[in-house]
């Protein structure tokens, strides 16, 4: 759980400033780069000229078909966290990697049962229409755009700082230079080209994506002849995935033998550890998705209900198919490039896949190695840059559509006026982007992912959800639960572990300076409460400890490796020992680091000591909170409007009926 | 089938934290049953999107189109 983060937004620490290419290929890589680019430059020029209204812009004139908008969708969904995330965290902590898949995959499932048709029947273009048909509009659209730019901004900020760590990690340019380039290129795409640029783009980069990992899998599979035992016991087999299963166990591995280390990589466990949180977050992924304003405005480019069931099952096709090869991806990296290799060059694994592209290949000093991980790449960078876009789209229509047009104006704009307020909302949230993405450099905004789909679950879904199908749901119940959902999510991630808290940091960096004492066996503790599960104050249920011996300091281990190297002989052996004296001079420093930072601070952002909540996904109690609350309100205040608009919204969600065409 | 969907996935991380035994047992080769029940919440995702897209594209759709001509019969009667 600890690096959901890691997963889902792609943060990292690069350890090597130069990228992973080679600077001798590095032309081969902008090659690869710029034609992608050019590409997709060509489709938003061709689709600028078919942008003429607002519908265009927003909706790509409901143009698209159910096929073309599956793969849309998918290009939505696979970005580069979970194409290039999930496939590092199956390389580094095997099954439980491949969990995340089945999360996110599920989510789809609520948004063809419960989403998809009634908001193409009812929705134009945003959240806000969809709310406003029958709640108080102007209330309705204010509350729906504030959750629209609340969740875009959350998962923005997340693609913004992955996306130039990723350009920086791979290629080598500054930081800077790639958060600039990512967010120029998508505002090129948004403002000139709108939905129907961004839906091009997005099926072409999910159609290459999915070319690629084929590509891939059956180059890692061929050699087993594509027997799956086979494939899965040649992992079970490889000493390097077994070397990692011993470090990850540490000294509960000491009496397993090679063969049982190399089966508990298939076995969960080895990374998420706590159930309630793991829980917690599956409700987030589950839930969230269906709320997520980027997703949900690909249902209004169909042009019926028909179409926008067809889309959602070929992406659940394409997702779950794509999920599948992950598997692949993720064992065979672990095979080939080695789970030390791939986290030592990025620690959330993300670059798993792209070195098992350069591996298969021919490696590193090969050209055809060297094009491929170009080529893995450039579509995962084509992946941030079309996400970013839909992104942005979304918040823009929100400030455009729902707060200018309908909310300022009274509805009351002109084509032109309404197209230049689209225009100008896209460039103001692309520059927003594009600054938060720069201040964020460092940052650790690993929680912001899971945070969106924590708001998406807690603050749009019930509201869409109990706006659908409850009769007697209404706009204070609205209001009050996507406030207080959304609320309740953001409050308790501020106080969970995923904030820095300066006491532990200085805790932990003396370890690593200082070595910590032997610690006695601790006794099992039993919980005082259900509350307990969740805040941390007063005692959670906790398992007997085992007594641990004390630790030496990194500087001792470091002398310690130094003796042993005089008495080695094998190469082998005294290049294994250089690397550890490395990965021990890189911790002191950053401890020493930690210290000067954090000397003297005592609490995190928040006036916290320690946290407060003891999980890092607070979708286990804001979501059904999200739901109490537009209940409760919703029965405390009479509607009338909502009320009398019930059938008709019912008839209309059903059969995408005008409604002039029933009520008169 | 939403209650059926939501059910299955959440065995998953529950038997995941508390049923690790179960899933470690080994079926096909170094196949365990924890690997078949993750790559089973696929197939059952696919078919639960099958069996609605066949029922909403036999039955939905015919009473939906039922109702438009309703209300445009309606429609014409004023």
């Amino acid at each position: 759980m600890k690096k959901l983060s890691l997963l889902l937004s792609l943060i990292s620490t690069p350890a090597f400033a130069q990228g992973a290419v080679s600077s001798e290929y590095r032309w081969l890589t902008f090659l690869v780069f710029s034609s992608i680019i050019i590409a997709t430059m060509a489709i938003t020029f061709w689709a600028s000229k078919r942008v003429k209204s607002t519908a265009d812009f927003y909706a790509a004139g409901n143009s698209i078909s159910g096929l073309q908008n599956g793969w849309a969708i998918a290009g939505d969904y696979l970005s580069a966290a979970s194409f290039l995330g999930i496939a590092g965290l199956i390389s580094l902590y095997g099954y439980d990697g491949f969990m995340y898949s089945v999360g996110f995959l599920m989510g789809y499932i609520a948004v063809l049962l419960v989403i998809a048709e009634p908001c193409r029947n009812i929705g134009k273009y945003t959240l806000g229409d969809i709310l406003a048909f029958r709640n108080e509009p102007k209330k309705a659209r204010m509350i729906a755009a504030l959750s629209t730019i609340t969740v875009s901004i959350f998962y923005l900020t997340a693609q913004m700082v992955g996306g130039g760590v990723l350009v920086k990690t791979l290629i080598g340019i500054d930081y800077e230079v790639s958060v600039i380039a990512v967010g120029t290129l998508m505002l090129a795409y948004v403002v000139f080209g709108g939905m129907v640029a961004t839906t091009y783009v997005q099926i072409v980069k999910a159609v290459l994506l999915v070319i690629a990992s084929l590509v891939l899998v059956a180059l890692v599979w061929l050699p087993y002849g594509f027997s799956l035992p086979a494939f899965l016991q040649a992992v079970v087999d490889d000493s390097k995935v077994q070397a990692q299963v011993a470090k990850l166990l540490g000294s509960a591995a000491s009496n397993m033998s090679t063969q049982e280390l190399g089966q508990r990589f298939l076995e969960p466990g080895l990374f998420l550890k706590d159930p309630i949180d793991q829980i917690s977050l599956g409700m987030a992924l589950v839930f969230g998705t269906a709320g997520l304003p980027h997703i949900l405005m690909r249902f209004f480019t169909v042009p019926n209900a028909q179409e926008a069931r067809k889309s959602v099952v070929w992406a659940m096709a394409i997702i779950g198919g794509f999920y599948v090869l992950t598997l692949f991806l993720g064992f065979g990296a672990a095979m080939h490039v080695g789970p030390e290799t791939i986290g030592g060059i990025d620690k959330g694994g993300n670059m798993a896949a792209p070195l098992l592209a350069q591996y298969l290949g021919g490696g590193q000093n090969a050209l055809l190695g060297n094009f491929m991980l170009a080529f893995v790449a450039a579509v995962a960078f084509a992946t941030i840059v079309a996400v970013v876009a839909g992104l942005v789209l979304a918040s823009a229509s929100a400030i455009a559509h729902d707060l200018y047009v309908n909310v300022i104006k009274d509805g009351n704009a002109t084509q032109a006026q309404q197209m230049k307020a689209a225009r100008i909302a896209s460039i103001g949230v692309g520059i927003v982007a594009i600054f938060i993405g720069i201040l964020a450099k460092g940052q650790n905004v690993a929680h912001l992912v899971g945070m969106a789909f924590a708001v998406a679950a807690s603050s749009n879904l019930p509201a869409i959800f109990l706006t659908l199908y409850w009769k007697k749901c209404n706009t204070t119940g609205v209001v009050m639960g996507m406030l207080i959902g959304a609320g309740s999510a953001i409050l308790l991630v501020l106080v969970s572990p995923n904030m820095t808290y300066p006491q532990k940091m200085l805790a932990d960096a003396k370890i690593v300076l200082e070595g910590a004492p032997a610690k006695p066996a601790v006794e099992a503790k039993i919980s005082e409460g259900l509350i307990c599960e969740f805040f941390t104050t007063c005692q959670k249920r906790e398992a007997a400890k085992p007594s641990t011996e004390a630790t030496e300091s990194a500087k001792t281990k470091i002398a310690n490796l130094k003796a042993l190297s005089m008495r080695i002989r094998s190469r082998e052996a005294a290049e294994g020992i250089v690397k550890q004296v490395l990965d021990l001079e890189k911790q002191i420093t950053k401890a020493q680091e930690d210290i000067a930072k954090f000397q003297g601070q005592t609490t995190s952002m928040m006036g916290l000591e320690k946290p407060l909540f003891r999980l890092k996904n607070p979708g286990i109690i804001s979501i059904p909170l999200g739901f109490l609350m537009v209940i409760l309100f919703s029965l405390l205040t009479r509607d009338k409007r909502a009320e009398d608009l019930w059938e008709e919204l019912y008839v209309r969600q059903n059969t995408g009926l005008h409604v002039e065409d029933v009520s008169h | 089938m939403m209650m059926f969907a939501l059910i299955y996935f959440f065995c998953l991380p529950i038997a995941t934290a508390y049923f690790q035994p179960i899933l470690k047992v080994k079926i096909w080769g170094v196949i365990n049953i924890g690997l078949l029940f993750a790559l089973s919440q696929f197939i059952v995702a696919w078919a639960i999107a099958a069996i609605y897209a066949k029922r909403a594209n036999t039955q939905f759709d015919a009473r939906a189109k039922a109702l438009i001509a309703d209300a445009h019969n309606i429609k014409g009667l004023k």
